[in-house]
């Protein structure tokens, strides 16, 4: 297996790792990286359990190739909190049910975070587009709108 | 090759002498604008052997506006929806691209366009607009339309050895109305049928011409010449039923695919596209 | 009750929305190997030679396996099915790798391991299988003909069970009925597909002799003793964890082959062994494939008489889950929660070569609820009723409850009360007017459907590992928590709060100092994992009656040290204090202190005991047949009631779901969020069951549904904001009044919206064919437009 240097930030940490750069950016996260809350529900680019921040904005990265992570900022669910600290997303989340297993959340969470970094004042219809990439089978999606408006509600983003 | 299996090889040349010469080089190599088709793995194993990555290249991910538009094969989605140069159309047709946020961002109109599958947004959106389609060899550069271009369902126009590096939209005149409808199984959905309807007005208003082409319900986008009364500006049912009728003649087959056959496309084709014209007319359409 | 009920957060929420819980795939061990798994393209084929030379060839791979093989070292799976239904003699067995014939497209031939999962699935294809393909039959026609192969030696027919359920004379009565109306219900097949699929990490302990395995499973006991019999070790000698689950809904029961084969290949190479599914894997599993004709009478005010149900189910390959018992409950839970004496449902449950069942969310009772209310829709237009009228006037009244039939004692519930909440909750009269109001030259049509779901609970599949029996064992410590060890698992509901709230309430703790342990077969005690929403109701009782009981241990231990007398104590917020003189109080932690260290010591303090075990079973069941061969597996019945609102597009069949309303009664209720929640996740489900999802097959056999995109989900833009409400009949049959959450809704969403669908087209008496894709919904509009021109 050919394996190149891919330097990049990883939450906020510099790194420079070894990866096959075609290997899905999934895979490197999860087995390379040890950073597991982004995980793989399909590998097809439908579900959205997988969905990472490149520069701020969201991927589904089981179809991203490792090889074109680099140089960017990597942001994944797992370094998304500071220390004891929740971001406030992820508070909204858990204060609004807005979960069940939790295997979709990396997606919801991190589409509603990078939606009202850019458009603070989004719609809801526009929190539903940002949405729609992620499948959710455990809470009908009810929650999930209220805690991302709620979000946008209390947006420290701003 | 001495091991049957080999892990999928990956190139991201910064240049395009580099990937074309790449593309000479390593005949198994899919090329990918985004990957958002290539990448997928529902199965657990790579479909490709090898990767030949465009998102390097400089330029190939720019739009420059002139007297035509060109946008670089490597123009996201997300692009699309956020340049001011931006045809308005394509922007309509990105804004309903199935997958959400993140594919809009991964996924690339040449991607698409080379992907050529029937029941996919792209395709039709780039015949209407009477698109050429710029390809690169080492040897030079040629130009395709974009009818030509998507030569059969899943293969294009590209032989081998060649990149699809630009698509030049020509500036339609200002009196140019534009109509799109699309139509899916709910959100999850790939595009059942999608139309694209234009109508050219002379300066005094009356309609100089109109067609509607007709995506994702048939094989290859097609183009399809419609005969409307000069001063319409809205379609009533008769107007519809017309409409539909006229491409239903136009069609020698309709696309079959594991969401609708082609008995369902050929029922909604036709409604789809009067639904484009409608769109397109001032008024829109009434029952 | 009252003092528990509150809207807790989840527990350990913190962690979930960090994304630091560790699900199955999160967490591989070392030096662990990877397994795929060698399947047939072939929907039914005999098998000849297994040739892995090529495969074993490659670098990286460790070992391969096949049938021939396997079954001198494996033991079969074991198909737990009533013989009384089967009519086999004798157990119904499976090798875990076939032998001598495939009997589905996917199946598992051979099992490959490799240093990963990559070169495992590469090698895999080189594996190279002489297949005999034959004749697929891929449905209960071609299973059932004369001269159809048989699918397993025991049954030569391809019945695999078949039933009558009988209460009155449904014939008698239908002959007498001043109306009669027949229809036809059909399910295409689908299945419960949570996010994450299923997999196994399995690591042999030398030094132990023990085998530890982690899987995505819902019944941890009952997978450790399947694997202990399979792979002939003590049951004691396995220890399996179920990490939290992204998702179960049924598709996590044990009873397939791929775990034991994991297992085994880690106890021959002596590493850990890992495998997960692919989704395209874990679509070819199914939970639902029925066909219903059905007669139903009726007097001439909509009053029904009696109800005559034909159902067949195609329940694909035999395997050992508990899904092919679903066409059995399906047949159960006939009529519903209507008023009607005199039912006969024959049913049967076919095998052919479609892959093979799991449960599913619903467990055939959501197709009993399509039937039904298919009918009723039936009498509603035959009489030119209202159709949430012909529900009123049929719906068993709350003082005829409890009410028997010849399978189940409707417990507790105000049926009728349900039905006018829903009612207006989704503002019915407004959406009718808008509807008489509506121009029908319009291209989109409103329409409106009401259902009625009757949800039984908690079942004890005596016979089977599922039982509706449960044990927890609480234990305090010196630090003021409890520690409740629980044989229910939580597939991500998060039940294990509602848990922790019966705990605390009872013991006088906050919410937070109380910790839930599940899913760990070497720590909880044995229990029958999480399904047939029994978490809280038989989990959360046992944990309720341990923690009873400490508390009155502690209670006298508090007495004695603040010289009061028992009944004087009182215990809120770790404290337990004289209630006369609250200045007078220890809390939790110095309590359990003295006892430990002085109990039995010190006169009056008790002794020095702080964990009580306590096992649970509700009352309302007959697990074995009676005298009179009744059968009645469920204690509790919830139920909920749904009114769907949609506008179909006559030109493309296309349908939007505009309003969806829910009122919803599961008995006594702890934690109401997570109880909304469940009812919001089952009515997306059924959402998906009535429009979208499929499990379609080429006529070769071949799976055709391979991933999200052609199996279609509801996303978020699909669903309309969800109205719903609750009402609460306490069971009078269970320790809490609980009649369990989490089922509810998918069949009774579904059939609403299906019913509203029908009413917007017009549909008269063409057959319900679910999903109601365009295609289908175009069908039944052409079907109508006899002699019309488009």
């Amino acid at each position: 297996m050919t394996t190149t240097p891919l330097p990049a930030t990883i939450n906020g940490s510099t790194v420079n790792l070894d990866v096959d750069p075609a290997t899905p950016l999934a895979d490197v996260l999860r087995d390379q990286c040890g950073l597991t809350a982004t995980h793989i529900g399909c590998r097809n680019g439908d579900c959205g359990a997988c969905t990472v921040l490149l520069d701020h904005q969201p991927y589904k990265s089981c179809l991203v190739p490792a090889g074109r992570a680099a140089g960017r900022a990597i942001e994944t669910l797992d370094g998304l909190a500071e220390d004891d600290t929740l971001h406030p997303v992820q508070q909204q989340f858990w204060d609004h049910n807005a979960f069940q297993c939790g295997f979709c959340l990396a997606g919801q969470v991190l589409c509603t975070l990078s939606t009202l970094r850019k458009n603070p004042d989004a719609t809801d219809d526009e929190l539903t587009d940002a949405l729609a990439g992620n499948l959710c089978r455990c809470t009908g999606y009810q929650q999930i709108t209220a805690a991302a408006r709620a979000a946008r509600t209390h947006n420290t983003e701003r | 090759m001495t091991q049957a299996f080999t892990r999928t090889r990956y190139h991201a040349p910064a240049t395009l002498g580099e990937a074309l010469a790449l593309l000479t080089d390593d005949p198994d190599v899919t090329v990918i604008g985004g990957g958002t088709i290539v990448m997928a793995a529902s199965a657990g194993v790579p479909r490709t052997a090898a990767l030949l990555d465009l998102h390097r290249i400089p330029g190939l991910a720019e739009i420059q506006q002139g007297v035509t538009t060109t946008l670089g094969a490597t123009t996201t989605y997300t692009r699309l929806l956020t340049a001011p140069a931006a045809p308005p159309l394509l922007r309509r047709i990105a804004g309903g691209i199935t997958g959400g946020p993140q594919i809009r961002n991964q996924g690339t109109i040449g991607g698409s366009a080379c992907y050529a599958n029937p029941a996919s947004d792209i395709p039709a959106g780039l015949v209407a607009l009477d698109a050429t389609m710029v390809v690169d060899r080492q040897e030079g550069q040629r130009r395709v339309p974009a009818r030509d271009f998507f030569a059969e369902p899943f293969r294009t126009d590209l032989q081998a050895g060649e990149l699809l590096t630009a698509i030049e939209i020509p500036t339609p005149p200002p009196a140019t109305r534009w109509g799109h409808a699309k139509l899916k199984h709910g959100e999850s959905s790939w595009p059942i049928a999608v139309a694209v309807a234009r109508i050219d007005r002379r300066p005094d208003g009356r309609i100089a011409s109109a067609s509607v082409t007709l995506g994702a319900a048939v094989p290859t986008p097609l183009t399809i010449a419609l005969d409307l009364p000069e001063h319409l500006t809205e379609l009533d049912r008769d107007h519809r039923r017309l409409i539909a009728a006229a491409v239903d003649r136009a069609v020698e087959q309709w696309w079959s695919d594991a969401l609708a056959d082609d008995v369902h496309r050929r029922r909604v084709g036709p409604v789809i596209a009067a639904r484009a014209v409608a769109a397109a007319l001032p008024n829109g359409h009434r029952t | 009750m009252d003092g528990v009920r509150s809207v807790a957060p989840r527990l350990d929420g913190d962690r979930y929305v960090r994304g630091s819980t560790r699900y199955l795939d999160d967490v591989i061990p070392p030096g662990c190997l990877h397994v795929a798994f060698v399947r047939s393209p072939h929907a039914h084929a005999l098998i000849g030679a297994v040739d892995a030379t090529s495969a074993l060839a490659e670098e990286g791979v460790r070992a391969v396996l096949d049938g021939v093989t396997a079954q001198e070292l494996i033991g079969d799976l074991v198909c737990l099915l009533p013989e009384a239904l089967t009519g086999a003699t004798g157990p119904l067995t499976l090798p875990c790798l076939p032998v001598e014939r495939i009997r589905y497209a996917g199946e598992p031939v051979a099992v490959v391991v490799a240093d990963t999962e990559s070169v495992a699935r590469h090698a895999a294809a080189l594996v190279e299988v002489d297949y005999r393909p034959l004749p697929p039959m891929m449905d209960v026609e071609a299973a059932t003909m004369p001269d159809a192969a048989p699918q397993h030696p025991q049954l030569p027919g391809n019945v695999l069970m078949a039933g009558v359920v009988r209460d009155g004379d449904a014939g008698a009565t239908l002959q007498r009925a001043p109306h009669i109306v027949e229809g036809e219900v059909r399910i295409e097949r689908s299945s419960a597909v949570p996010l994450e699929p299923r997999g196994c990490i399995a690591t042999w302990d030398a030094a132990e002799h023990r085998l530890l395995v982690r899987a995505a499973t819902q019944q941890p006991h009952g997978l450790r003793a399947d694997l202990a019999r399979q792979l002939r070790l003590p049951e004691s000698d396995v220890h399996v964890i179920a990490p939290p689950l992204g998702g179960a809904f049924g598709f996590k029961f044990p009873g397939l082959p791929e775990e034991p084969l994991t297992c085994l290949m880690a106890l021959r190479l002596r590493r850990p062994v890992r495998w997960v599914e692919t989704r395209a894997e874990s679509l070819l599993i199914g939970a639902r494939d029925y066909h219903a004709t059905y007669q139903i009478g009726c007097d001439d005010t909509g009053r029904v008489s009696a109800v005559s149900v034909e159902l067949n189910a195609d329940v694909g390959a035999l395997c050992a889950t508990p899904g092919p018992i679903m066409p059995a409950v399906a047949g159960s839970t006939f009529p519903t929660g209507y008023d009607i004496a005199d039912v006969e449902v024959r049913w049967r449950a076919v095998m052919t070569n479609k892959g093979p069942w799991n449960g599913a969310r619903g467990f055939g009772k959501e197709a009993t609820c399509l039937v039904m209310e298919s009918a009723l829709d039936d009498v509603a237009r035959r009489l030119r009723l209202d159709p949430a009228e012909v529900r009123r006037r049929n719906l068993l009244r709350s003082d005829q409850l409890p009410h028997r039939t010849s399978t189940m004692t409707l417990d507790s519930g105000d049926y009728p009360r349900a039905l006018d909440m829903a009612l207006q909750l989704a503002d019915y009269h407004e959406l009718r007017a808008r509807q008489r109001d509506r121009q029908s030259e319009q291209v989109t049509r409103l329409g409106v459907g009401v259902a009625f779901e009757l949800t039984p609970e908690g079942i004890d599949y005596a016979g089977s590992l599922s039982r509706g029996f449960e044990t927890a064992t609480v234990r305090l410590d010196t630090s003021g928590h409890a520690t409740v060890l629980t044989g229910v698992t939580s597939p991500g509901t998060g039940s294990e709060t509602a848990i922790a709230q019966l705990v605390a309430a009872q013991l006088g703790l906050p919410v937070a100092s109380v910790r839930v342990v599940q899913g760990d077969t070497d720590r909880t005690p044995y229990g029958s994992g999480s399904f047939s929403s029994r978490a809280v109701m038989t989990g959360g009782a046992a944990a309720w009656l341990a923690a009873k009981d400490l508390r009155a241990h502690l209670a006298g231990a508090a007495a004695t040290l603040l010289h009061a007398s028992s009944d004087q104590i009182d215990a809120a917020d770790g404290f337990y204090r004289v209630v006369t003189d609250p200045a007078r109080m220890i809390p939790v932690g110095p309590l359990v202190n003295a006892l430990r260290t002085l109990g039995a010591a010190l006169p009056g303090l008790g002794a020095p005991h702080l964990e009580v075990t306590r096992t649970y079973g509700p009352q309302n069941l007959q697990s074995i047949p009676d005298e009179s061969g009744r059968l009645q597996q469920y204690p509790t019945y919830s139920y909920s009631v749904h009114v769907a609102a949609v506008e179909v597009d006559v030109e493309t069949g296309t349908t939007r779901v505009e309003r969806l309303a829910a009122v919803h009664d599961c008995g006594t209720v702890i934690n109401p969020a997570l109880v909304d929640a469940q009812l919001h996740g089952a009515i997306a489900m059924g959402m998906g069951l009535a429009l979208f999802e499929e499990e379609r097959y080429a006529l070769s056999g071949a799976p055709l549904s391979t991933d999200f995109k052609r199996y279609l989900l509801p996303r978020l833009p699909d669903l309309p904001r969800l109205r719903t409400g609750q009402l609460v009949s306490p069971s009078p049959f269970t320790e809490l009044g609980t009649k369990g959450a989490g089922e509810g809704g998918v069949g009774g969403s579904a059939a609403a919206i299906i019913g509203a669908v029908r009413d917007a087209i017009g549909s008269t008496n063409s057959p319900v064919h679910v999903p109601l894709t365009p295609a289908r919904v175009l069908a039944d509009l052409d079907s109508r437009l006899v002699g019309a021109t488009r």
